[in-house]
């Protein structure tokens, strides 16, 4: 579950300070699936990167499960990232010149799990998005879809518990954005929460709950 | 295994980069050991000439020619006879030395035939060099009888020769005639087996001139060998220069008397003065060399910490995404600083293995000034590359912790 008491969020630009979040409450319960809109600007990209956990806020409260993060601890945060979200962005976020199955495994490679369970997890991951067949490949060698379905691939592998998907159908033909979408509702019914960051009408409808934004408050 | 990995991207990332900076690490390292080495070797020269009997011997090398005759040789013989002539003088120590041709390669061309130089030096004035050997010994207790040179190993010889090694060699004596020798190596000089040369003639004759010769084999005149020496008469070449001892009962105004008399047809260098001139040089060379080396500190931080900058730029879309998937902003800093020190550590090893095998031919300025390097050279080099290391690594990782690898991705964008 997902806490966010009186969030506020304020962005150094030379000497002033522009206030990107304003007093921010927000909750989103386990399993939910929420779409987050706004107009460009509003602060969609900020609220989500302070819910994932890569970005810092200046004052208010967020708990994560229960458990109030503090903002100076790297590592807990680190590890949080590591086995409770899984992050689907709009460019994808792969190592374009490492191969399919080196990127699905990141977060495996990057936490706690043995060197021999890596393998076997991958594919077990690949297979549930479709790309099992294209494990050899580079990640540069991928189509925009596909792409997009290793990053949800990345993201599951851990079976985390919450989904974080900025505009991930941004940089695709609406066919393949419906099929990323399908994608993570499945997710979605397996019992991970989703929150996605859109401008497409069809995806956010197809979402349980709309958050909306402007000017950095929750409309 | 699973950080090897990562540091595995690292590595495919950045290929011709990491090669530069691999080059120019080991570069600046070899050009900063070579100035330290020279002045090592200077060092190491005051040292064993201070510790040896040459400190109470002057150096003279003549000018002017006393009875001049056509021959140069005789011209040599002239000079060191009026030398011992000159009232006060006990004894003159010169090196005298001839060539021979590895009898084995005498079919070969000329450039591919091993030549040695044996070094003959006079003994009661020689005898006591501090020259360490690092096995055998000077003079071995039995005798030979056939047609052998002991001969002690210098320098590069050292290492390519074992105690018990026999060479024999082709040489040609006064008359012409060509003659075959064998030498068997009695002894070997610990590094960095420099021996006596007296080649060179200076009014500011100083410890570095005394000590510059390597790879020879010295003959040292025993008995036996004087006795073979003198069966076979090789025609020797005789340094200009030479080592004055003096009486010992002579009082100081017959020294100034004898010492006079020399300068008045050469240079001659008293100890004092050769002790003068090799601090002096020491400070000179010191004064110049240190902007030197400071400059190649700096200029391989500056290098060094670009490099890494610059490693760690073309990184940040990685960095981000290892950031994302779990790690830290130090820890993603460290898959790429690791291995960029890994390659350093490489070049220092290079230069480690260079300063090891320095004396096997292996170094592109042979013929440039003598320098010692030993295990003193590795560990300022050493210390040298880990403040480069440090302080490129501390100056990159000031710039980049300051925001999170996903910020420094997207201003970078
Ligand atoms: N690092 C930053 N420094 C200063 N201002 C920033 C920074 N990041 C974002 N902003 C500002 O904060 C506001 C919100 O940005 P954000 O990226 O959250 O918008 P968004 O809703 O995701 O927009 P878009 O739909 O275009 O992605 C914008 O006005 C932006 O200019
Ligand atoms: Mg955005």
């Amino acid at each position: 579950m997902i806490e966010l008491r009186k969030l506020n969020k304020y962005y150094k630009v030379g000497k002033q300070k522009f206030h990107a979040l304003k007093d921010v409450d927000l909750k989103i319960e386990d399993g939910e699936m929420v779409a987050i809109v706004g107009k460009s600007g509003a602060g969609k990209s900020t609220l989500m990167n302070i819910i994932g956990l890569v970005d810092t806020w200046d004052s208010g409260e967020y708990m994560l499960d229960g458990v109030q993060i503090r903002k100076n601890s790297d590592l807990k945060l680190a590890k949080l990232r590591n086995e409770k979200i899984g992050f689907v962005l709009q460019d994808f976020a792969l190592i374009e010149d490492q191969s399919v199955l080196f990127n699905v495994s990141l977060p495996l490679i990057l936490g706690k799990e043995k060197m021999k369970n890596i393998k076997p997890k991958a594919l077990h991951a690949l297979e549930k998005v479709g790309l099992a067949d294209q494990r050899s490949k580079k990640a540069n060698q991928l189509s925009g879809g596909q792409k997009q379905r290793l990053a949800i691939a990345r993201a599951i592998i851990n079976e985390p518990s919450l989904i974080l998907a900025d505009e991930p159908t941004g940089a695709l033909d609406s066919k393949t954005g419906i099929e990323i979408i399908e994608l993570l509702a499945k997710q979605n019914a397996a019992g991970t929460t989703v929150v996605i960051i859109t401008h497409d009408k069809t995806v956010s409808e197809s979402c349980g709950r709309i958050i909306r934004i402007a000017d950095g408050a929750l409309v | 295994m699973k950080t090897v990995k990562l540091m595995m991207c690292f590595f495919k990332k950045n290929p011709v980069l990491l090669l530069f900076v691999f080059l120019e690490l080991t570069i600046s390292m070899i050009l900063f050991s070579d100035q330290i080495g020279e002045l090592q070797y200077q060092h190491y020269s005051l040292e064993l000439y201070q510790n040896s009997g040459l400190a109470e011997c002057d150096h003279f090398t003549s000018l002017t020619v006393p009875g001049l005759t056509e021959s140069p040789d005789d011209t040599a013989e002239a000079v060191f006879e009026a030398v011992r002539g000159t009232d006060g003088v006990e004894a003159i120590g010169i090196s005298q030395s001839f060539t021979g041709i590895d009898t084995a390669d005498l079919d070969l061309e000329r450039e591919l035939q091993r030549k040695y130089v044996v070094s003959v030096l006079t003994p009661s004035v020689f005898g006591s060099l501090p020259l360490k050997l690092s096995d055998g010994t000077w003079q071995p207790k039995e005798t030979i009888t056939d047609s052998t040179v002991n001969v002690v190993a210098c320098g590069e010889l050292a290492v390519k020769h074992r105690v018990g090694d026999i060479i024999s060699i082709a040489f040609n004596d006064n008359s012409g005639t060509e003659n075959i020798m064998k030498l068997k190596v009695v002894g070997r000089v610990a590094p960095p087996g420099f021996s006596v040369s007296l080649n060179m003639s200076s009014n500011a004759f100083s410890a570095d001139n005394l000590f510059s010769i390597c790879n020879c084999f010295i003959a040292v005149q025993t008995q036996s060998n004087y006795a073979v020496l003198s069966m076979f008469d090789p025609s020797y070449d005789a340094d200009r220069g030479m080592m004055i001892r003096y009486k010992q009962d002579l009082d100081p105004a017959s020294l100034e008397q004898a010492r006079a008399s020399l300068r008045s047809w050469g240079y001659l260098t008293t100890p004092d003065e050769i002790v003068e001139n090799t601090k002096t040089l020491i400070r000179r060379d010191l004064n110049e060399r240190f902007p030197m080396l400071m400059f190649f500190l700096i200029i391989s931080s500056f290098s060094m910490i670009s490099s890494v900058i610059v490693t760690q730029m073309k990184m940040c879309s990685n960095n981000a995404v290892y950031y994302l998937c779990g790690s830290t902003a130090r820890r993603c800093f460290l898959y790429s600083g690791i291995p960029a020190a890994l390659v350093g550590i490489l070049a220092l090893l290079v230069n480690i293995g260079r300063i090891a095998y320095y004396h096997i031919n292996l170094d592109f300025w042979h013929y440039s000034k003598p320098k010692v390097l030993n295990g003193t050279t590795i560990a300022i080099v050493a210390a040298y590359f880990t403040v480069t290391i440090f302080i490129a690594i501390l100056a990159s990782y000031y710039v980049f912790q300051k925001n999170t690898p996903i910020e420094i991705y997207r201003k970078n964008k």
